[in-house]
């Protein structure tokens, strides 16, 4: 009883740390982020940015070089930049750098796709109920979303979507070793292969635990690892990284654990 | 014909610099890049047209992280202060900043703003048309042009006027060259150099006429007016910059020294 409170106290400071920074909905989706960072393009030349605009969001296109604003684009209503897990990892930018993803939460969610070069409007979708972003693929033709089940924030699914036509793919994008396990958790943590074809979040179960998820951009496959060993506390501290063929989880300047990315094997 | 060229031309660099506004003696606010430079801070202040708002930021220039923005109601510029891009509205030490409203409308407004909060310290409106100018190095006074003819017209007549922030009124008369206190001031901004100490240096064009330097000493609310002897200059005094070099004014062109102001006497030399 006192692990679960200790448990939830932990992750109630650090979720609520993380929202003073942003704006969004506690739960499986940290929600949208206005200001800085934003999210980097992948050679690093551009900060993209939502700000917000009385009622509306101006989006902005920043040379990191120099700090001047290359171009922007008002949007009425309020959009921000996706935020992928809790410890401010941001998404939205495909890798070919040809499709820029802001959104608005809610229980309509509608997105905007933007050319990251232009800042026009590509296309616009609203979807019927509450989709948080989780990742696209590297030619962005593919959005993964977690859609929220219920009120509770609990219960959700991750979704593929089809951005040329707006349609969501049929079925949820699961695990199919474990096809009945629902997910439940919050992202802690996110690190993505160079390519941009997979995603690797860190998730902190609400129940104690942790777990990898896996999320192939371009098949709408996914793996849930588990990765046992790491205190419930002590994993808002906990930071990924990629190297040859491994995924590290990082505590603290230790390596914890190691994921073989092909295997998905678990050493510590 | 050329005259017109020319000033096309420059009206073009000034366009390709910056979304600006206005004419005639000043450039005017502006919108988006380059900004205000904080090159102590490392910012970049930006005032970006958000729809019926203006965005107001502050770009870390390294990384171009957005350290702070906010709203403000209206639509609001940065001031350029002469058409090759320079800018102004950043008091020396960084601390305050100046927006201006556009032009050609039937009042100007001001706000003067703490640069690290964005906190509005102060805001002026004055009836007519009017540009930003200077600012004293403390922030506390700041030099208008107070447009006397229309709004647009190249050529047009103006007046350089002070406004004390801390009252929020104009001083009384306008800030003239009292060597020559019944010339009147007309000319468009060609390039600006400053000094720590409050001195504006600021290259004029007269189409037809001889080109002058405006020494304005911030400080003091006093000007001088230099006029430099190249009659025929309408077709290169756009591409000359000013450099203050110790108790030297040195007008260059093409990276060569062209002529040197002595700042204490005003007096020429090649």
């Amino acid at each position: 009883m006192r692990d679960d409170v200790m448990r939830a106290l932990a992750l109630a400071v650090f979720v609520a740390a993380i929202l003073a920074g942003s704006a969004g909905a506690a739960g499986p989706s940290p929600g949208i982020a206005f200001g800085s960072p934003g999210v980097v393009s992948h050679d690093g030349k551009m900060r993209y940015v939502a700000l917000r605009a009385g009622r509306g969001t101006l989006v902005e296109a920043i040379s990191t070089r120099d700090g001047t604003v290359r171009r922007t684009r008002f949007l009425k209503g309020l959009y921000g930049v996706p935020l992928v897990a809790y410890d401010g990892s941001t998404g939205g930018l495909a890798r070919n750098g040809k499709r820029l993803v802001v959104y608005s939460p809610g229980s309509v969610t509608r997105y905007v796709m933007l050319d990251p070069r232009s800042l026009r409007v590509q296309s616009r979708i609203v979807l019927n109920g509450n989709y948080g972003f989780d990742a696209l693929s590297p030619d962005g033709s593919l959005m993964y979303l977690i859609h929220l089940k219920s009120g509770t924030g609990i219960d959700y699914e991750v979704r593929a979507l089809d951005v040329s036509n707006g349609r969501l793919f049929p079925g949820a994008i699961v695990d199919r070793r474990e096809p009945d396990e629902k997910m439940t958790g919050i992202p802690v943590t996110r690190v993505g292969s160079t390519d941009a074809s997979w995603a690797y979040t860190l998730y902190s179960r609400s129940q104690g635990g942790a777990f990898v998820h896996a999320l192939h951009t371009t098949a709408r496959e996914a793996f849930c690892i588990d990765v046992p060993g790491i205190a419930d506390d002590q994993l808002s501290h906990v930071r990924m990284r990629l190297a040859k063929g491994s995924l590290l989880l990082r505590l603290r300047g230790r390596t914890v654990a190691t994921i073989d990315t092909r295997t998905f094997e678990v050493k510590r | 014909m050329r005259r017109a060229l020319v000033v096309l031309t420059i009206l073009g660099v000034w366009a390709a610099v910056a979304t600006a506004d206005g004419g005639g003696p000043s450039p005017g606010p502006t919108w988006g890049s380059p900004g205000l430079v904080d090159h102590l801070r490392g910012i970049r202040y930006l005032a970006l047209d958000g729809g019926t708002m203006t965005m107001v930021e502050a770009v870390e220039v390294h990384g171009g992280k957005v350290a702070r923005w906010t709203n403000f109601r209206g639509r609001y510029g940065f001031p350029m202060v002469a058409f090759d891009g320079s800018m102004g509205g950043l008091t020396r030490d960084g601390t305050h900043l100046v927006l201006a409203s556009p032009q050609g409308q039937k009042s100007t407004r001001f706000l003067l703003l703490e640069s690290g909060t964005f906190k509005v310290l102060a805001r002026a409106r004055l009836r007519g048309t009017w540009s930003f100018d200077a600012l004293s190095p403390d922030g506390s006074t700041m030099f208008l042009i107070q447009y006397l003819g229309q709004p647009f017209a190249v050529n047009q007549p103006y007046a350089v006027r002070a406004l004390n922030w801390d009252t929020g009124r104009l001083y009384p008369g306008s800030i003239v060259d009292r060597r020559e206190p019944d010339e009147k001031m007309n000319g468009m901004p060609v390039t600006r150099t400053g000094t720590a100490n409050g001195w504006a240096y600021t290259l004029y064009q007269r189409p037809g006429k001889r080109p002058f330097v405006h020494a304005l000493d911030t400080v003091h609310r006093r000007a001088f007016c230099v006029d430099l002897p190249w009659r025929h200059s309408d077709q290169w005094i756009s591409s000359v910059k000013l450099r203050v070099r110790g108790g030297t004014l040195e007008l260059r062109n093409g990276g060569r020294t062209i002529a040197r102001m002595d700042r204490k006497t005003l007096a020429l030399s090649r």
